[in-house]
């Protein structure tokens, strides 16, 4: 190959959005064995196609992303293996070649501790940035989940998560709720998790035969359901402090986005 | 007097009456435990806390924050639920708090229970109640999450032991930072009985520790910490005196934290100071300011303030008005700095400063770096070097650097109370003019003088 060809011909995976279609692309990236620097990921189609280029379409395959996640567990450690997974569920464009690049700077060892300590990388950075957009989001859901009772005993929560955080947030509830049945909505992405009681937990698409019964279920709250909701309204408005009454700082600490879904702000 | 609402209360009126009640308490934080679900019983702790919603005065609501009861027979003078005030009285039994517990807890409003009472009886009855009903929400409900509740000055021993393997956390109220403003406005109450619940749990804690080495699974007590909080500006003591005693609580009693509640008044009294301004809000910030800084930054209490000077700054933060005292410490040189010195530059925190640390290790860091990985160098720029260089062509003047950190905040002072910042100008009003005219003043404007 000489030169001038070779500068023709950068590499362009177009990767599925989720977690296993971007550790596919990472593996195929490895597998073409050419420079890094002329390989690029990118989740789903973009509007504009880059000249001199070559697309290819990356179908996820689970062999591989064995692979690829054994790999980085046992070279990045479990926690920062568990931010590059938080940093692909955020919506950003230009995730999967930030963490691409992340971890091939990773695997090429010129560190010591955690990876994503190297800052002054741009890559690493907003890799870095991305986990704790995703991180944050987490623990708001954590914060400002509402479960409402339903008619037979179960817990419903309806959530719109910016970033595909639901497998994450259900394991927390799954630990703090062992003995509930619950169920928690992502309206966004329209899908499911379904916990029985003592039982492992499952994901569940909206738009399939069960998901369209599921959603009929969640309708209907139990009688103390208002009650309950009446009394937590009441505590928290006799909890605030006339004299030091700040709506800014109270709009600072929980943004308006996750009203619609707590009781406490919605008046019925 | 105070009239009793009869036992057919609704719980709806007694959630109002004694939510109404434990506002003024601070310590709503439900951190400093991790604990794991056991798969079996509802709840689990993380050890950064969670929030669960914000009030109006933006405060978070963590716990269920209530009294047990607000029948007292104490009459502390700036206390809502003191003896002579006729408010309506109301108390829950410990059924009604475990099911509010449980039932919120489980739609996730709440992270917990936060459990106070006014004094029932006398001291010893009020703490069995309080144990009594964790006992129950414990071992009955089988709760696993966070519970705070308060020891009560005065209650046996015995008691408060109990009640520690059943709580997160404890604490005990200071009310006022010396022992002689608790003498002039807390009458019933005695510093001695304060502080020796206080060290009985810190001694507990310590026992518990050694304990769990030896046995694994040795019930713990009290295993997120305790803490205590105080009253600011009910009396006339001053910063550097309230800062001492917060730091030598953390050193001798190794408290968790020291909460500060600016002094809200509720009752009429003449030993009250009148606060026409509202509470005093920007000295309680200022405060917890120099809180973080004795317990994150490794900063004492007589570096920030001493006798000459004991009151904060309003202008300055604690943290920029200790360095333009000490600019002979700076410039600081990020990329060879210790950690500790890079903390006590103004306008980084712990966050920033571990970044910092971590990151020049790969690379040199310049200010274009350090604004990548998320450093404020708003504030900063005056004290720090990249390199050798400055940011900018600064002086290392105090005057020049004061002038500077505090120009958004002139910019912003408000001239009129209605927050305007400019006003129209008139010829009758003009500052000047305000002296009232004189009798020889008229003699004059008569003979055509003036």
């Amino acid at each position: 190959m000489n030169k001038e060809t070779d500068c023709g011909q950068n590499q362009i995976l177009v990767c599925e959005d989720s977690l296993e279609g971007i550790f596919t692309g990472i593996y195929e990236a490895y597998a073409l064995r050419i420079p890094h620097d002329r390989i690029f990921l990118q989740v789903g189609h973009e509007g504009n196609l880059r000249l001199f280029a070559v697309y290819t379409e990356i179908r996820p395959d689970t062999e591989k992303v064995q692979k690829v996640m054994r790999t980085l567990r046992s070279r990045f450690g479990e926690k920062d293996y568990a931010s590059l997974c938080m940093a692909l569920t955020t919506s950003d464009r230009n995730k999967a070649q930030a963490v691409y690049k992340t971890i091939v700077w990773g695997l090429s060892g010129r560190y010591k501790g955690s990876i994503l300590n190297h800052l002054i990388d741009d890559n690493v950075r907003r890799t870095m940035e991305l986990a704790r957009e995703a991180g944050n989001e987490l623990h708001h859901y954590r914060e400002f989940l509402r479960f409402q009772e339903l008619e037979n005993g179960i817990l419903h929560a309806v959530t719109a998560p910016q970033c595909d955080i639901l497998p994450m947030l259900t394991t927390h509830f799954a630990d703090r709720l062992p003995m509930e049945n619950f169920i928690i909505y992502d309206e966004v992405r329209d899908y499911y998790a379904v916990h029985p009681a003592g039982r492992e937990w499952f994901l569940m698409s909206g738009s399939t035969k069960e998901g369209t019964e599921v959603k009929q279920v969640c309708k209907a709250e139990s009688e103390a359901e208002q009650y309950y909701q009446e009394l937590f309204r009441h505590f928290c408005h006799t909890i605030s402090i006339e004299e030091r009454k700040n709506l800014n700082l109270q709009r600072n600490m929980l943004a308006l986005r996750f009203r619609p879904n707590m009781v406490e702000f919605t008046q019925k | 007097m105070e009239y009793l609402i009869s036992k057919e209360t609704s719980v709806m009126e007694k959630l109002g009456i004694l939510s109404d009640a434990a506002k003024y308490d601070v310590a709503c934080t439900s951190s400093g435990v991790e604990r794991k679900g056991n798969g079996r019983d509802m709840g689990n702790c993380l050890a950064g806390g969670i929030c669960h919603s914000f009030s109006a005065d933006g405060r978070c609501i963590s716990l269920l924050k209530i009294l047990l009861s607000n029948e007292c027979i104490y009459d502390c003078k700036y206390c809502l639920n003191r003896r002579t005030n006729d408010v309506p009285r109301a108390t829950f039994t410990p059924d009604e708090v475990c099911e509010l517990t449980m039932q919120f807890y489980r739609r996730n409003y709440i992270e917990g229970l936060f459990l106070s009472s006014g004094i029932l009886e006398s001291p010893n009855h009020t703490m069995e109640l309080i144990y009594r009903t964790l006992f129950l929400l414990r071992k009955q409900y089988r709760f696993n999450g966070y519970v705070h509740v308060k020891a009560i000055p005065g209650a046996d021993p015995r008691l408060i032991q109990l009640t520690g393997y059943l709580a997160d956390r404890m604490s005990v109220n200071l009310e006022l930072p010396t022992a002689e403003g608790l003498r002039h406005l807390a009458p019933n109450k005695h510093r001695k009985n304060i502080l020796t619940p206080m060290r009985q749990i810190q001694n507990g804690i310590k026992e518990n520790k050694d304990d769990l080495v030896l046995y694994q699974n040795a019930p713990r007590f009290v295993g997120g910490g305790q803490s205590t909080q105080m009253i600011i500006g009910a009396t006339p003591e001053s910063d550097y005196q309230i800062l001492n005693v917060a730091e030598s609580l953390y050193d001798k009693f190794e408290l968790k934290r020291v909460f500060y509640s600016a002094f809200v008044k509720v009752n009429e009294d003449k030993e009250l100071p009148s606060l026409p301004g509202g509470p005093p809000l920007l000295r309680e910030h200022r405060l917890y300011q120099a809180d973080w800084l004795l317990r994150f930054y490794g900063f004492k209490a007589g570096e920030l303030l001493s006798e000459e000077r004991p009151f904060f700054n309003v202008m300055l933060d604690p943290k920029e008005d200790w360095a333009v005292r000490h600019l002979e410490c700076f410039p600081v040189e990020i990329n060879r700095a210790p950690y500790e010195m890079i903390l006590r530059v103004p306008g980084i925190g712990v966050k920033s400063a571990m970044r910092i640390v971590k990151a020049r290790r790969t690379g040199n860091l310049d200010f274009a770096a350090l604004k990548k990985i998320g450093v404020v160098l708003k504030r900063a720029l005056y004290f720090i070097t990249c390199n050798g260089r400055m940011m900018y062509r600064t002086k290392l003047e105090e005057d020049y650097i004061v002038r500077n950190l505090t120009a958004d905040i002139r910019e912003r002072r408000q001239i009129a109370a209605d927050g305007s910042t400019y006003r129209q100008l008139s010829l009758f009003d003009d500052a000047s003019f305000h002296a009232p005219p004189t009798v020889a003043d008229g003699g004059k404007v008569l003979f055509g003088q003036l």
